[in-house]
């Protein structure tokens, strides 16, 4: 090992404390074994070395890595889009266990808005048997569309396809509601209000979309200088409660939505006079983090 | 052939008058089982295990005659069971009496007036003689042992280093890489579950999977403490150290599919589960990976850290299963010490700090205390080839000990 490289990874080591900073250098190097030239120490190195410098400069280690696990599924990563969350995998695994689609007759139909990497209506086919779903995906970010095509690919799957559009636009709704009601709608709206976005870590604000984390439509100008101005990060939930009555079959289907800390209580009070059954889901720190509505 | 000896023919003769001869005894002398002396004929120790097989062949016979009719009550299905456990065992004794019975016959025909049957028999009665012996040595002995309990379970390996240092580290690697090796010419899958790395080269720690028919049966005689004796690369002086390593070998019962019927070894309700993440807002205020995952088992107070996965659902997955592997060990463990106790057992405590196993560089060879087996040409050995060797003899020598249990008590139960 070259010792500009141990100097990296002691500056590593500096900023993302010790047992961080060892624990993902075993992933880096984890993944320099992946490439086709992994037995070429000096290209391995050289390799190392700019993903140390790019991990102090602050950028996510999955982007720097350019792929997240998620459930089952390895999802790319790219920035701006956002990474997905282990708490997204958690109510989207409960989800898969929640709804069985073979009780019903021919494939389910799934709308995922927000799709970002398109990470939640894959894993849903992946675990239920192929040719069992039939989703759409929707975002307002060409990144994030021209990404969840690339996942879908990824997979070598047909089950999805993946639509830009915004979902606060009527005439954009009205022609994805032409094609019929959905079994199943899910949504990992951004909404983080603003206040706490402006207190959020370089990492978070300086590689992941605005658009993909402030609970604002739209979301305003020079987003991390709003430090005082407080909003609720609820709009897209106010959004979802107008969409739900034309997207959503009136019979048996099933809406899950992810939401922030604490925002529970008010999510419920917006969406629950539109379901037959609802309920919070905790995640794995028992915080409440996903909304469960059934028609 | 124009020219025949007369000794051929009187052969020939003696041939067909023999055989003849043989089926008029079968007739004349039954094998009475009562009369044969089998003290005599096979020592004590061979009437002993005679004893035994002839009173669980009896066993059977009666489970048989009790089992007519088609009751499905819990008793009959226990007794249906025991008899099909007792059925190769059956069938084998059947074969027994068989040569029971021609060896009778051939005693009659060794006091014959024609000197070319009396030849004959002779040659005959050499080789029943040795067909009941491996009855009474290897067939019996086998078929008398109590199955695996175990067979069905695959195997977790966690290697760690011990006493050495760096050399401890390295050869921690060499043995993960011998198991890894050795699964291979078995035809077993192998996954490395969690390693930790060494500063200066090695292994700390890692822990392996090992998949496939019987591995926790025939990995789990890795358990215990192995030595390693050589001189380190970064010895001038070429003096020899002395380093261990510990290995430990836990069972995995089978999660799926219909292996899966044994009731899950732990209540979720008694396990804690702590998550690095669990600080803070979660969700997409955070995109640091922190996927580490621990749970505690609170009536054991066993804790199992998973952090080696980027994904969070991976290492709670490994952790799980490995809390279920440490469980089942210690149930294992403590099946076993129960089972001592009552049987009045020569069979000394698992005990993981035993050293197991040397393996001197200097004098390239490998020594397995437990049975004092000495193997040269230590590079062949840790290419893994050899390893299934030395458990053979292990396996042999822990039959050996457990028939003598059995003798002792006069039953396997
Ligand atoms: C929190 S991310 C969720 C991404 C992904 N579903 C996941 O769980 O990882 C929110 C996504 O919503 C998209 N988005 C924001 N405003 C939108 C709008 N008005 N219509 C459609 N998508 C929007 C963003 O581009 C972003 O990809």
């Amino acid at each position: 090992m070259t010792s500009s490289l141990r100097y990296l990874q002691k500056s590593l080591q500096a900023s993302l404390g010790r047992s961080q900073a060892v624990q993902e250098l075993a992933w880096m190097r984890k993944e320099l074994r992946a490439f086709p030239d992994s037995h070429d120490t000096e290209s391995a190195d050289s390799r190392l070395a700019t993903w140390i410098k790019r991990r102090i400069a602050g950028e996510p280690l999955q982007y720097i890595l350019g792929n997240q696990p998620f459930g089952p599924l390895e999802i790319i990563t790219r920035s701006p889009v956002l990474i997905p969350r282990p708490e997204t995998e958690e109510w989207v695994m409960q989800l898969s266990q929640r709804f069985d689609p073979s009780a019903r007759e021919g494939p389910v139909s799934v709308l995922d808005l927000c799709t970002g990497t398109g990470c939640i209506p894959l894993m849903l086919s992946h675990i239920w048997s192929p040719g069992k779903v039939r989703a759409l995906g929707v975002d307002i970010s060409a990144d994030a569309i021209d990404l969840a095509k690339e996942n879908l690919m990824k997979r070598g799957a047909h089950e999805a396809e993946f639509l830009r559009g915004d979902m606060f636009d009527h005439r954009f709704c009205a022609s994805i509601s032409e094609k019929g009601r959905y079994d199943i709608i899910t949504c990992n709206p951004p909404y983080i209000p603003l206040d706490e976005y402006a207190r959020l870590s370089r990492s978070v604000k300086d590689w992941e979309d605005p658009r993909a984390l402030v609970g604002e439509y739209p979301v305003p100008e020079d987003v991390s200088r709003n430090e005082t101005i407080g909003s609720s990060g609820l709009r897209f939930y106010a959004r979802l409660a107008e969409l739900i009555p034309d997207l959503l079959v009136q019979k048996e289907g099933m809406a899950v939505f992810e939401f922030g800390h604490g925002q529970g209580s008010k999510v419920m009070d917006i969406l629950k006079h539109l379901f037959r059954q609802t309920e919070l889901w905790k995640d794995h720190s028992e915080k409440e983090r996903a909304f469960a509505g059934w028609t | 052939m124009l020219f025949l000896s007369r000794r051929w023919c009187t052969t020939a003769h003696s041939i067909i008058v023999y055989r003849q001869w043989k089926r008029v005894a079968s007739t004349a002398v039954r094998a009475d089982p009562s009369l044969s002396l089998w003290r005599e004929r096979f020592g004590e120790e061979g009437e002993r295990i005679l004893k035994i097989v002839s009173r669980r062949v009896a066993e059977r016979n009666e489970l048989i005659q009790l089992l007519g009719g088609n009751a499905h009550s819990p008793e009959q299905i226990q007794r249906a069971k025991t008899a099909k456990e007792l059925e190769p065992l059956w069938e084998a004794w059947q074969d027994w009496q068989k040569t029971e019975g021609s060896f009778d016959e051939v005693k009659v025909l060794l006091e014959d007036s024609d000197p070319d049957i009396r030849m004959l028999a002779q040659e005959d009665e050499a080789a029943l003689t040795s067909k009941l012996n491996e009855f009474v040595s290897g067939t019996f002995p086998t078929l008398l042992m109590p199955a695996s309990k175990t067979s069905h379970y695959t195997a977790l390996v966690e290697i760690k280093a011990g006493v050495g240092g760096d050399e401890s580290a390295l050869f921690a690697e060499e043995m993960s890489r011998l198991y890894t090796r050795f699964a291979t010419t078995q035809d077993w899958q192998c996954q490395v579950v969690s390693e930790t790395g060494h500063e200066h080269g090695g292994i700390r720690e890692i822990i392996i999977e090992i998949k496939g028919d019987g591995t926790y049966d025939e990995m789990r005689w890795e358990n215990g403490v192995h030595r390693v004796q050589r001189v380190p690369a970064t010895e001038s002086t070429g003096r020899v150290h002395t380093s261990t390593i510990s290995v430990m070998v836990f069972p995995v019962a089978p999660q799926s599919g219909h292996d899966a019927v044994e009731e899950d070894i732990v209540d979720e309700k008694d396990v804690r589960i702590d998550v690095m993440r669990a600080r803070g807002a979660g969700g997409q205020h955070v995109n640091r990976t922190e996927s580490a995952v621990r749970l505690v088992h609170i009536p054991t107070g066993i804790t199992v850290s998973m952090q080696d996965s980027r994904s969070q659902h991976q290492n709670r997955a490994r952790a799980w299963e490995i809390l279920r592997a440490r469980l089942l060990d210690r149930k294992l463990a403590a099946d076993a010490e129960k089972k001592r106790l009552t049987r009045r057992s020569i069979f000394k405590s698992a005990d993981r700090s035993e050293k197991v196993r040397t393996y001197n560089f200097p004098q390239d060879r490998v020594t397995d205390h437990r049975i004092g087996m000495t193997l040269k040409n230590l590079e062949s050995f840790m290419d893994g080839t050899r390893l299934h060797d030395v458990h053979e003899a292990l396996i042999r020598d822990y039959n050996a000990a457990e028939l003598e249990e059995l003798l002792e008590s006069g039953t396997s139960h």
